[in-house]
């Protein structure tokens, strides 16, 4: 599970064609597709890593990061039903595995049933062996309901997140984003930028998080968001509304 | 063979981890791994539902002080809350257990007021209350009377209640408003007999009152020691004269100060019809309105002073004033002015 993300190469390099990595042609396996998904959620192209975290499950359908990665990305589509039904089908081949309860609980919570989100993600953390995707997940849960333990909960998926802890920042600013936490998505954004400098999904919630707390650097942000992403229409369209507001909108941040 | 998930050493052959249960290869076993989508046109129609059960969680959104929410499981405090429907259970965190209640609440209330008038609208209102006594005896009584017969009578009496609440309720928000049946037929006014009509209280004034208004009066018992004419109680009636204007009743059409007004806008009662009365002075602050009196006695003579008895009623004996037809559906609208 570590090793997912550790031989990513989002640097100069990352915007090769995919497939060719330089000293020849890449093996066309699970963890190659894997990592293509990879590549389109950092670019904010859930709908091809949705089809890129298929196509790695029909190399190997028992690659639970790609079952994981699915339901994540049919979250991200707002698809909070299918969702639900879809991580049912992966439990039934992972049974009890932490990060498959605790996606079941974001897609829960995401779509207001807030008593069966705690109910999985009590489950999901009782596990052994929590990753930090399963505290993020905590995190969001508890975001929902208001508590205060929320952000002890992103520090510990951090913590804990070791190779993966550029990831989890960028999905820990993207949480508080959410939730309108733009104070402390901040911090984390910024870390993700400069982990991430090729990433548009990174720099639009950074310019997100900037245009909640009203500061001007947000236009730069969804400007660079658009220069690695041409034409993406929801960075168009907060770029417009960027541009659009006015000295007191932006002094008083909303 | 390696488990990825739990890295157990399984037996060669094995297709699910020993361990942790999970799959070990799928190379060899059909699996879709293609997720199902969403239509599109599917988005609004969840998403609405979904805003609501973002926007309902009262119980777990409410910051409710920790002694209020002990309190709340108390009877008596419980049944104060519950004058708002789900508020009991919404302090002490259990308004799933009624959100259904609560939303047909919602739903039933202002269609029964749509509907008043009519059948429909006076059961859809009995259900609203039934409804709301029933989200309240959930909460405070059903737990403590555990006997059948005790808690119809509870039940009984919270509906008994919460129907006097209800009538209250009405009488003070809406007390300017007044609904009424009418016996008159105006066709200019797309008026018909047992039409029920809209007035407000605040409108009685006599500056805002013209010829050929519908207002609330209550009628009166005219030759009273004889019997001659019943009047009825509170009933809807249009103003014909006005203060200080001679009226006649003849060929079955109103004149005024020696003008005869127009039979479509002010149509001449059955029981005035084909007699020849009058001139009646109107006094001043006084009007003669158009009314539907029950006479008893066929073929009695009619006087202009029993007449003007009958159909003059004095500013102050004015109620409301008639702002729109209510019911039946179809023809509800306001009124439109005569003059």
């Amino acid at each position: 599970m570590n090793r997912r993300f550790s031989q990513l190469e989002f640097g100069d390099r990352s915007d090769k064609e995919p497939g060719k990595a330089g000293t020849g042609e890449e093996i066309r396996d699970e963890e190659y597709f894997h990592k293509q998904a990879v590549r389109y959620w950092l670019a904010g192209d859930f709908e091809l890593a949705l089809r890129h975290y298929s196509r790695s499950l029909e190399q190997n359908s028992s690659f639970y990061p790609g079952w994981v990665g699915q339901v994540l990305m049919l979250i991200e589509l707002g698809e909070y039903r299918e969702a639900a039904v879809w991580v049912d089908k992966a439990l039934e081949m992972f049974p009890e595995h932490p990060e498959l309860l605790a996606v079941k609980a974001v897609a829960c919570a995401r779509d207001g049933r807030m008593e069966k989100a705690l109910g999985y993600s009590d489950n999901s953390i009782g596990k052994d062996n929590v990753t930090s995707a399963v505290w993020l997940a905590r995190a969001e849960v508890l975001l929902n309901r208001r508590s205060n333990i929320a952000d002890n909960c992103v520090s510990k998926a951090v913590s804990i997140a070791g190779e993966e802890a550029p990831m989890v920042r960028l999905r820990a600013g993207r949480l508080l984003n959410r939730q309108g936490d733009y104070a402390g998505a901040l911090g984390y954004l910024q870390k993700a930028v400069d982990e991430f400098p090729k990433s548009a999904l990174a720099w639009y919630e950074l310019g997100r998080c900037q245009a909640g707390l009203g500061r001007s650097e947000a236009r730069v942000s969804f400007e660079q968001a658009l220069k690695l992403r041409p034409n993406w229409r929801v960075a168009e369209e907060a770029l417009r509304k960027v541009k659009g507001r006015g000295f007191l909108r932006r002094l008083f941040g909303r | 063979m390696r488990c990825q998930r739990c890295q157990f050493e399984n037996m060669p052959g094995e297709s699910r981890c020993f361990k942790c249960g999970s799959v070990l290869s799928g190379q060899g076993v059909a699996v879709d791994v293609h997720p199902p989508r969403m239509d599109r046109w599917k988005g609004p129609f969840r998403a609405v539902p979904r805003w609501i059960r973002l926007r309902t969680r009262f119980g777990e959104r409410l910051r409710v002080p920790a002694f209020l929410r002990i309190m709340s499981g108390n009877a008596a405090l419980g049944l104060v809350l519950s004058l708002i429907p789900g508020l009991a259970q919404a302090v002490s965190g259990r308004f799933r257990e009624v959100r259904w209640f609560v939303f047909g609440w919602l739903l039933l209330l202002p269609a029964g007021i749509f509907f008043y008038g009519s059948g429909t609208g006076y059961l859809l209102l009995g259900i609203a209350v039934g409804l709301h006594g029933w989200i309240a005896f959930r909460h405070s009584l059903m737990k403590e009377h555990a006997e059948i017969g005790q808690r119809i009578f509870d039940f009984s009496m919270l509906l008994v209640v919460f129907g006097l609440l209800y009538f209250g309720v009405r009488s003070t928000l809406l007390g300017d408003f007044m609904f009424g049946y009418t016996n008159l037929t105006i066709p200019y006014q797309n008026i018909e007999s047992g039409d029920m009509l809209l007035a407000r209280r605040s409108l009685s004034g006599a500056e805002d009152l013209k010829r050929g208004g519908l207002v609330q009066s209550t009628l009166r018992m005219v030759g009273r020691g004889r019997r001659v004419f019943s009047g009825g109680a509170r009933t809807i009636v249009q103003i014909v004269g006005l203060g200080g204007e001679k009226i006649e009743i003849t060929d079955g059409a109103y004149v005024v100060d020696g003008r005869m007004l127009d039979g479509e806008q002010y149509p001449v009662p059955e029981w005035l019809k084909g007699r020849k009365i009058g001139p009646i002075v109107v006094d001043v602050n006084s009007y003669f309105v158009n009314a539907v009196y029950n006479v008893e006695g066929r073929g009695m003579q009619l006087t202009a002073e029993m007449v003007g008895q009958a159909c003059i009623v004095k500013s102050s004996e004015i109620e409301s004033k008639v702002i729109m037809r209510w019911f039946p559906l179809k023809r509800r609208g306001f009124l439109k002015e005569n003059e």
